[in-house]
């Protein structure tokens, strides 16, 4: 059992709960960054890209407790 | 007036003079500033049925009340004009750091109207304006004039340009800023061009009024520490805009092959990563950004060692996926001439991608091009396409009116895959399968940009096959994204560091002393979307409801591959979308606004000319 330090960047904050731009997240075992979305029900096709300790991650990648894991919304410019 | 310069400079051409009057106090009032200025001025100035490249049509360039002062991303000026690509209404915007230079130099707005008799610049050094002669600079591409004239005058001129698109009438020519900002859409450097006018250069030296100084200060410090406290603040920057590619291909939304289809299995080679791996020299900001999008990069080639600023998402998207041009060196030399040709490369590559599969499809012959043929994936063909339209050259004066009128030229059928609204080219979001991104491009009052809502995450959010609740938030997009540009602010702090809207009224507020709250500023911004409604109405015959459709490709042809396969929005879907958007509005089923919404946004002045088109 442990807990995920969790950041949210940009404007899919609106769909995390609370809109929180980060918060705690316990975890009782190690998980992937997928399940974590699937259990903070966020589509996780609303991520365009996941850094877990500061490192780009895929999906599928999997977080242990003490992690920071960061989601970083899809930009609109260009 | 705080927060603005309090004047407004008059250009006219044909007799080469000028002259400044005051800002009208009740334009302030009403209609803010950036693009409430040039949808009210527009409207009040240039003549019903004005020839687009005529000398009754006026560029309008009009910075917002926060441009200039101590915030995240006020920078961003407003060009406005009416459009030859459309015929209707057109703006674009552009960043980088001339806009609070023409605040500095006194201009809320600048009014041109007429046409030289040779090509002019102008030249704008606080309230000394002057025409100067521009045939050295004719011919010269667009960064290349741009820094001309930095020779010429000094590097404390901010300068907008255009290329030879621009002087050839190309109707998506782009006016070209500090060295690959681009205002591209509508045709406002067409404008320029047929009005012999190649480039406009600014320095000012004087102050913005503001209601209260000290506050501005701490409100726009209070406003970069938040931005600089934001989870992940340093770590989007290094790739842009280009670090979403992999995304839109993830959903099934990236333009291929002419929008064949909506995935590119080679996206990885033209994404975020392979620009910061092989061509990034340097992050590029616009004047007070801390987030900057822009990356410089360097192409080396056969014949050419050429620096680029880009390609960013759109460039990607357009020239890369959509003439499938697979490797990111390919894509920045294309963006390189296209910059410097003066073309908008989200149009150039619609149109290029456009042309190829007619060339597929044997409806542009080998006859037509000379003896050659042109092939999806090929960089040399897409250059030799884009110098063609650029000098209107050949097969090239016919795309160089765009897909519609090229499709209309070209028949057989290829006016199902020319891919625009109202004349405007479609940029980088692929909509099949995105019914609140589709309904957006629809109802673009530009034509189909994605600048106005871009709503592709509140579909994957709400359900991509259900059509609930889409009509309301495009509705609500539409307010909020073009009051950035009114107030002529840059959007990527909301939308990629996730700042939180209520800042602005605050800033606003320290800035000009008027009170308003996020939800009043709205308002202003729904006032402008019928104003601009009302201008298209004006000015195109038949408009309304039958402008508002996508192109029939994205309404017959189920998307071929990827993650969005199988899909379609067939024609009945479509208008139920536009059935609840048009009621939501307050506007008839033609499109049309209603007198009680116009009465309601403070819009009586345009009912005279639209009350006989209800009936």
């Amino acid at each position: 059992m442990g807990q995920v330090k969790i950041g949210v960047r940009g404007h899919v904050v609106k769909y995390f709960p609370g809109e929180q731009e980060r918060f705690l997240v316990d975890i009782a075992a190690p998980t992937t960054v997928l399940h974590l979305l699937e259990r903070l029900r966020v589509d996780h096709l609303l991520i365009m890209m996941v850094h877990i300790n500061g490192h780009k991650q895929p999906k599928t990648a999997i977080i242990n407790p003490g992690d920071e894991v960061l989601f970083f919304s899809p930009p609109a410019g260009g | 007036m705080n927060g603005y310069a309090g004047n407004i400079l008059r250009v006219d051409l044909t007799n080469r003079v000028s002259r400044i009057e005051p800002l009208p106090e009740e334009l302030a009032d009403n209609f803010i500033g950036g693009r409430g200025f040039v949808a009210k001025l527009m409207w009040d100035e240039i003549p019903a049925g004005a020839d687009p490249l005529g000398p009754d049509n006026k560029i309008i360039m009009a910075p917002g009340p926060l441009t200039g002062a101590f915030l995240p991303g006020a920078g961003k000026l407003e060009f406005g004009a009416k459009s030859p690509a459309s015929g209707g209404y057109g703006d674009s915007n552009v960043g980088g750091h001339i806009s609070p230079e023409i605040k500095q130099a006194g201009f809320d707005a600048i009014i041109i109207s007429g046409q030289a008799s040779t090509p002019v610049y102008l030249l704008i050094d606080d309230f000394n304006v002057a025409i100067h002669e521009a045939g050295h600079l004719w011919g010269k591409g667009a960064i290349e004039t741009e820094t001309a004239l930095k020779h010429e005058l000094g590097e404390q001129y901010q300068i907008c340009t255009i290329g030879p698109a621009g002087e050839n009438k190309v109707l998506f020519a782009c006016i070209s800023h500090d060295f690959g900002r681009q205002a591209g859409r509508t045709g406002i450097a067409t404008v320029m061009g047929s009005k012999n006018l190649k480039a406009i250069a600014v320095h000012g030296t004087k102050g913005i009024p503001l209601a209260d100084p000290k506050a501005t200060l701490a409100k726009g410090k209070e406003m970069f520490a938040a931005c600089f406290a934001k989870p992940g603040f340093e770590e989007w920057t290094p790739q842009g805009t280009a670090g979403v590619t992999d995304w839109v291909n993830e959903v099934g939304a990236f333009p291929t092959r002419n929008f064949q289809t909506s995935y590119f299995p080679q996206h990885k080679n033209i994404n975020g990563e392979a620009l910061v791996s092989k061509i990034k020299v340097t992050d590029k900001a616009c004047f007070a950004c801390p987030i900057p999008c822009g990356k410089y990069s360097r192409v080396k080639r056969p014949g050419y060692d050429v620096y680029v600023e880009g390609p960013e998402y759109e460039t990607i998207a357009l020239i890369g996926g959509n003439t499938e041009i697979d490797n990111i060196e390919d894509c920045a030399f294309a963006n390189y001439i296209v910059d410097e040709l003066g073309l908008d490369s989200i149009s150039a590559g619609n149109v290029i991608g456009f042309a190829m599969e007619c060339s597929q499809k044997g409806i542009i012959t080998a006859e037509d091009l000379g003896g050659r043929t042109l092939n999806f994936g090929s960089v040399d063909d897409f250059v030799w396409v884009a110098e063609a339209i650029a000098h209107r050259r050949g097969i090239g004066a016919i795309l160089a009116d765009g897909v519609k009128r090229a499709a209309a030229h070209f028949g057989q059928g290829s006016e199902r895959f020319a891919i625009h609204v109202k004349g405007v080219e479609w940029t980088g979001y692929e909509a099949r399968y995105a019914p609140a991104m589709m309904l957006s491009y629809m109802t673009a009052d530009v034509g189909a940009h994605h600048n106005r809502s871009w709503a592709i995450t509140f579909d994957v959010a709400s359900g991509r096959d259900k059509l609930e609740g889409k009509a309301k938030r495009v509705i609500e997009l539409q307010h909020i994204r073009p009051l950035f540009d009114m107030l002529c602010l840059c959007r990527l702090q909301w939308v990629e560091l996730g700042f939180e809207l209520d800042w602005y009224p605050q800033i606003f507020q320290a800035v000009t002393g008027k009170t308003q709250s996020f939800e009043e500023l709205l308002k202003f911004s729904e006032r402008v979307w019928n104003l601009t409604r009302a201008y298209s109405l004006r000015e195109i015959p038949g408009f309304g409801r039958d402008f508002d459709y996508p192109p029939r490709r994205f309404m017959e042809e189920p998307i071929p591959d990827g993650p969005a396969a199988g899909k379609v929005m067939p024609r009945e879907v479509i208008d139920r979308l536009l059935d609840e958007y048009y009621d939501l509005r307050g506007w008839d089923q033609r499109g049309i606004p209603s007198g009680a919404k116009l009465a309601e946004m403070g819009l009586d002045f345009v009912e005279g000319v639209i009350a006989p088109l209800r009936s």
